[in-house]
């Protein structure tokens, strides 16, 4: 399946939707301190950058729709599969490498590899006892505390 | 002062420690500059973190030597597979793969090499002389001076925000936003730390650069395996080389007026914020070949047009450090990555380091120098292995590199946070990509944003809420004026582009 989108329409209109939400965070998440020193506090800067992204983000807007200077991009969904399969294993790694890393990224490497369509299986080889190395180098030489129920 | 620690400052450069992390990061600079797709940013950023279990010389000379030796490396590729290793060696191709098809690889490697060398040497003797001048001169900066040196870091932005300065803008505007989690260093009030406690320590830098540079080029590498996209070139084999294929004497001092005039081209314009080896390379190309003499026929094979560019880009490495050792202005995404470098490392960069710090950055300084050497000599034995290591098959660099992600992104501080944030991170700057967000403005956003929120909120304080201290004080309205023309410059320059 493949969407074509104008890359920075979208990109403006994303800008602009993200300088909404940071103007709703932004109070939320940032307290105003008690004693204000020249009328910036904490909150100054970041609603400044949410001013500068959301008319940065009008400004792509209106270079899309009115000055007519935009790229057509296409995403071919079926390409973007293994980058999204890979997502799916980035988060099973995040959580479980606390309980035992060496496996954890093993495992990683060895998707990684598959999702490559290697096919080879000595690279497989390869990046586990790379990433077994780098796992004692890692304990024994530079005092890492890396997790493994292994050893 | 420094002949005060001269004595300190020799016995430190020549320790057995020092000298060894200078060889390998002279050695992984290379590797890395070699293959294509990689380069020396991403190979600070890889082993970064592995740094901080050994003391900040040797750590910092590793990175930095792995700076000089990815843009040498660079020409490897280019000139045996007509690919570029990095960018800065694009203009390295166009006479050194045609001298490789004319049968004489040994010929244009060595010329790239003894190229390399001198360039990269009157780099770093540059930076040796010229820096502590400037760093003594910024000594009189105050924290008014310093927000406009850090907006003058920032306009960097307009240089690497590809076709659309907006999208400059905004990624800059994300990396300024990420650097601000965490407790406001001036009020002490935490910002968007959404109740977690971890995030009141801030991001760490290191983790996001790993995410953004290193992870996301993982991710693309893993797409484009799967799409079959990336092919296996045939790299020249060596042993196909003519049997007079070598570098003499006579070419070394044919090309030696071309390399000096490239090296100090080279060394003038990495200087200058925005700029970098690549422009420089494609001048020195230019002006070698202007000057071209009756018989050297440029883009046929001319070792005189592989010794220009790769002067002229050596040229610009160690140079392009000195703005960003002085006035803490890092001119490139590279010089950024080191900027953080020298933070974790507890070296701020800007006019106090020569101060602070003198023996160590004296030593780091020396130690660029020597770098070139040590280039020279790996260059001159090691050559056969590194034409071999870029035979080394995508997928498998790919997943070893992850690895190495990882583990390198939990050594930052031995927590489990910092692998999570770079995970997120990369998948993150993945996802920009599809909008074209320039990723070295973010990471600029990043370095610098808080550095200047910080100088503008102390300025303010200063002036006692006086908006005009910033046009009071001649320093500063002579910064102001610089960067105008800088903006003006890059503007000029990209409608030229």
């Amino acid at each position: 399946m493949i969407i074509k989108y104008k890359c920075n329409l979208v990109c403006g209109i994303g800008a602009i939707l993200a300088s909404a939400a940071l103007f709703v965070i932004i109070p939320w998440q940032i307290q105003v301190e008690t004693v204000v020193n020249f009328g910036i506090t904490s909150r100054s800067l970041p609603y400044g950058i949410a001013v500068l992204i959301g008319v940065c983000g009008m400004a792509l807007v209106t270079q899309s729709l009115i000055l007519k200077q935009d790229k057509e991009k296409i995403l071919d969904l079926s390409a973007e599969l293994p980058p999204a399969l890979l997502f799916v294993a980035f988060i099973l790694y995040i959580l479980s490498f606390e309980k035992d890393w060496m496996v954890s990224t093993a495992l990683l490497a060895c998707v990684t590899l598959a999702l490559s369509k290697c096919k080879n299986w000595l690279y497989y080889v390869i990046v586990v006892v790379l990433t077994i190395g780098m796992y004692f180098i890692f304990v024994n030489i530079l005092h890492i505390r890396l997790q493994s129920i292994l050893f | 002062m420094v002949l005060e620690n001269l004595p300190e400052i020799l016995v430190a450069v020549f320790t057995f420690q020092n000298l060894l992390f200078l060889f390998i990061g002279i050695f992984i600079g290379i590797i890395f500059g070699a293959i294509p797709g990689m380069n020396g940013n991403l190979a600070i950023t890889l082993f970064l973190p592995f740094t901080f279990q050994i003391p900040s010389v040797p750590a910092l000379l590793m990175l930095t030597a792995i700076y000089f030796g990815s843009a040498f490396g660079g020409s490897i590729s280019a000139i045996l597979i007509n690919t570029p290793g990095t960018g800065q060696a694009m203009a390295t191709l166009l006479d050194g793969y045609p001298m490789c098809q004319k049968g004489q690889p040994h010929r244009a490697l060595d010329a790239a090499l003894v190229a390399s060398t001198v360039g990269g040497l009157i780099s770093a003797l540059c930076l040796l002389l010229f820096a502590p001048q400037l760093g003594k001169a910024a000594l009189n900066f105050g924290s008014p001076e310093y927000f406009i040196l850090a907006l003058f870091g920032l306009s960097v932005i307009a240089t690497v925000s590809g076709d659309n300065i907006f999208k400059g803008l905004i990624a800059s505007g994300i990396g300024v936003l990420l650097g601000m989690v965490g407790i406001d260093t001036i009020s002490g009030i935490p910002r968007f730390t959404f109740g977690s406690m971890m995030l009141y320590n801030g991001l760490k830098m290191m983790a996001c650069m790993l995410g953004f540079f290193a992870l996301q080029q993982m991710i693309n590498r893993v797409r484009e395996s799967a799409l079959c996209r990336i092919s296996d070139k045939e790299i020249t084999n060596l042993k196909k080389a003519r049997k007079d294929d070598r570098y003499t004497a006579k070419d070394f001092k044919d090309c030696i007026s071309i390399m000096l005039k490239g090296s100090f081209l080279g060394a003038i314009i990495g200087a200058i914020p925005g700029t970098g080896g690549g422009i420089a390379s494609y001048l020195a190309y230019n002006e070698a070949k202007r000057r071209a003499k009756t018989g050297e026929e440029f883009g046929k094979g001319e070792v005189k047009g592989v010794a220009a560019p790769e002067a002229a880009n050596n040229g610009a490495t160690a140079a392009s450090l000195i703005p960003m050792m002085t006035l803490g202005i890092p001119g490139s995404a590279v010089a950024a990555t080191l900027m953080g470098a020298f933070q974790m490392h507890g070296l701020s960069s800007g006019p106090k380091l020569f101060e602070d710090h003198t023996v160590i950055v004296y030593t780091i300084l020396i130690g660029c120098v020597i770098a070139q050497f040590v280039m020279l000599l790996q260059g001159k034995c090691l050559m056969r292995l590194f034409v071999k290591i870029t035979h080394v098959p995508y997928e498998l660099l790919t997943s070893g590199l992850m690895a190495v992600c990882c583990g390198g992104a939990f050594a930052i501080s031995n927590r489990a946070f910092d692998v999570k944030v770079m995970l997120v991170m990369g998948m993150a700057g993945y996802l920009l990509q599809y909008f074209e967000l320039p990723m070295t403005s973010l990471v600029l956003g990043l370095i610098l944003g808080p550095t200047a929120e910080f100088y503008f909120r102390n300025s303010l304080s200063v002036g006692n809420g006086n908006w005009l201290i910033f046009f009071q004080r001649p320093i500063c309205v002579g910064f102001v004026v610089l960067l105008l023309a800088l903006l003006y410059l890059l503007k000029k320059k990209k409608l030229g582009d």
